[in-house]
């Protein structure tokens, strides 16, 4: 579990966090959205060990991260947006960096390779930038580690390879792993990420599960701007206008996850006054 | 169900140590065979080339020092360079092991590591230069003893000193070599500029101005009679001032630098 109580911390004089809030529960693939420039890696780095807190408390896995403790950092990996990846060959890598991770299974992990058309033989610096970030998929799946943080996973990646990022993440998730992702790209997160962060302001404004989402909003499509008091926002698309609304049919939608982000960072004392209320009262 | 293993020591680990040390040799094999296969050309060349001048009994000891000196400073300045380095911290701090651990394999490999490397790499190739010498010019310089007076406090000079150059490379995010030579230059002058003032307050009679005047001091008696002090109290002054000197090369600044450099290394974020 991963307990964030009243975190500050910013870049010098530009305060970016001023008493965040947040708790997250192992067994879910968490979406961490947000604008550019407001956190999202700061907030992976401060989680992981490699940003210390200016004020508050962070606790993960029962662990403070700053101390950096092996006994942490074998339950942790962590793909950043921009990484390296030594000179050596994928199976060099695995016989020096697995060991580290005393539940490293190798037998998972020859199966993520094969999934992903990667070879033992091959050198990690000849692969190209998306085949690099699959290798390192494929190895942080298989570390056994409790807490696995992906910044942007799916840049660099073709179409097929979207999917199967997609296949291996869902995969990786167990009971006891929180698998936290943090992303612009909302599309090629939809029906995987549950639940849902967004970061703006330095708080924590949204944390839901897609379920309780489309139970209490729903998102459509009208001819026309829609005036009614329901209407939560609304945006003109091509062929009219992507609306969100109270949901007082208790019919579901399907949550389009851009749409919601812009609904509730436009929109966000409405939206969540009316979680907060459980919905229409 | 998650299989728990037998807890470990958080703090220092001999299994996770030897992984450090095994992914730091194995990640930079390369740099290594390149830095040994320099090493064993200039040995051989350096010493045909002296072969022709063949007096020079300790001509391997010196070269060995001078490998080992600039060699290990540049190899201790390059050591946190994967801290510094924005793509390569992620994987350095979030590998699993201690910060003692990760210190301590920086610490003994840029030392010890390296002046025995290099004690094994100039060793055989002092031997087949010498091997080559002797069939050219009929004449071998003589090898060295490692474990000779000279040699050993030459190694441990090289590690008291090497330690200024470790505190270097976690300070200094660029160019620690540099920077750190560029810092020693800087205190040596503001010392000498300490000292010289102490001097010129201290022996003021014997200046005109910034000139010294021809007042010179013949002897121990007449020094410390211009001081006011007995002879022996200056002998003794001077000697307990030499070896406060000693005392702080050899036994405190090597653990004061390696505890500020913990320090710093601690409370690197990236």
């Amino acid at each position: 579990m991963i307990k964030i109580k009243n975190l500050s911390f910013g870049y010098g004089k530009k305060k970016l966090f001023t008493n965040l809030n947040v708790q997250l529960e192992p067994g879910n693939i968490y979406g961490l959205l947000g604008k550019n420039g407001v956190g999202k890696t700061t907030l992976l780095k401060l989680i992981s060990g490699l940003r210390y807190p200016q004020d508050g408390d962070c606790e993960v896995l029962n662990y403070i991260p700053q101390k950096r403790l092996p006994g942490l950092l074998e339950e942790i990996y962590f793909i950043p947006e921009e990484f390296f990846v030594p000179p050596m060959t994928i199976k060099n890598y695995t016989q020096i960096y697995a060991p580290f991770y005393p539940r490293f299974n190798h037998k998972a992990f020859a199966e993520y390779l094969k999934e992903f058309n990667l070879d033992l033989k091959e050198k990690l610096t000849e692969l190209s930038y998306g085949q690099k970030k699959k290798f390192l998929l494929a190895f942080g799946s298989s570390t056994g580690c409790s807490l696995f943080i992906l910044d942007e996973p799916t840049n660099g990646l073709d179409i097929p390879s979207k999917s199967q990022f997609r296949k291996i993440l869902a995969s990786a998730l167990t009971d006891d792993r929180i698998i936290l992702v943090s992303t612009h790209q909302v599309r090629d997160m939809e029906n995987l990420i549950d639940p849902i962060i967004i970061l703006d302001d330095g708080q924590i404004i949204f944390n839901q599960y897609i379920h309780d989402v489309s139970k209490y909003l729903i998102i459509q499509m009208d001819q026309d701007l829609p005036v009614t008091d329901d209407v939560l926002y609304s945006a003109r698309v091509l062929g009219g206008y992507v609306v969100v609304k109270e949901n007082r049919s208790s019919e579901e939608s399907r949550i389009d996850l851009e749409t919601l982000f812009n609904a509730v960072t436009t929109n966000r004392d409405r939206i969540n006054d009316l979680f907060s209320r459980g919905g229409i009262t | 169900m998650r299989v728990q293993g037998k807890k470990r020591n958080e703090y220092f680990n001999p299994g996770r140590f030897f992984l450090l040390f095994k992914r730091d040799f194995f990640t930079n094999y390369r740099s290594i065979i390149i830095s040994v296969s320099a090493i064993a050309g200039f040995v051989i060349f350096a010493s045909a080339i002296s072969s022709l001048n063949q007096n020079q009994g300790d001509f391997h000891l010196k070269l060995y020092f001078m490998l080992l000196y600039i060699g290990g400073f540049i190899v201790t300045s390059r050591a946190f360079k994967e801290l510094h380095n924005t793509q390569k911290s992620y994987t350095y701090v979030t590998l699993p092991g201690s910060l003692l651990e990760k210190f301590a394999e920086r610490l003994i490999s840029s030392s010890i590591g390296y002046a025995l490397g290099a004690l094994l790499v100039y060793s055989m190739s002092a031997a087949i230069s010498e091997s080559i010498n002797q069939l050219l010019f009929g004449y071998s310089h003589a090898l060295f003893n490692p474990l000779s007076r000279t040699f050993l406090i030459g190694v441990a000079a090289f590690v008291v000193i090497q330690s200024v150059f470790l505190a270097g490379s976690v300070f200094f995010k660029k160019n620690s070599f540099i920077k750190t030579i560029l810092m020693l230059t800087i205190l040596a002058i503001v010392l000498s500029v300490i000292a010289a003032l102490i001097a010129r307050f201290v022996f003021w009679e014997s200046f005109a101005g910034l000139q010294p005047t021809k007042q010179e001091f013949n002897s121990l008696r007449e020094l410390s009679g211009w001081l006011g002090m007995t002879e022996d109290g200056l002998q003794l002054f001077g000697r307990s001032l030499l070896l406060g000197i000693r005392i702080f090369f050899w036994a405190l600044l090597a653990p004061l630098c390696w505890i500020i450099s913990y320090l710093k290394f601690r409370k690197i974020e990236v």
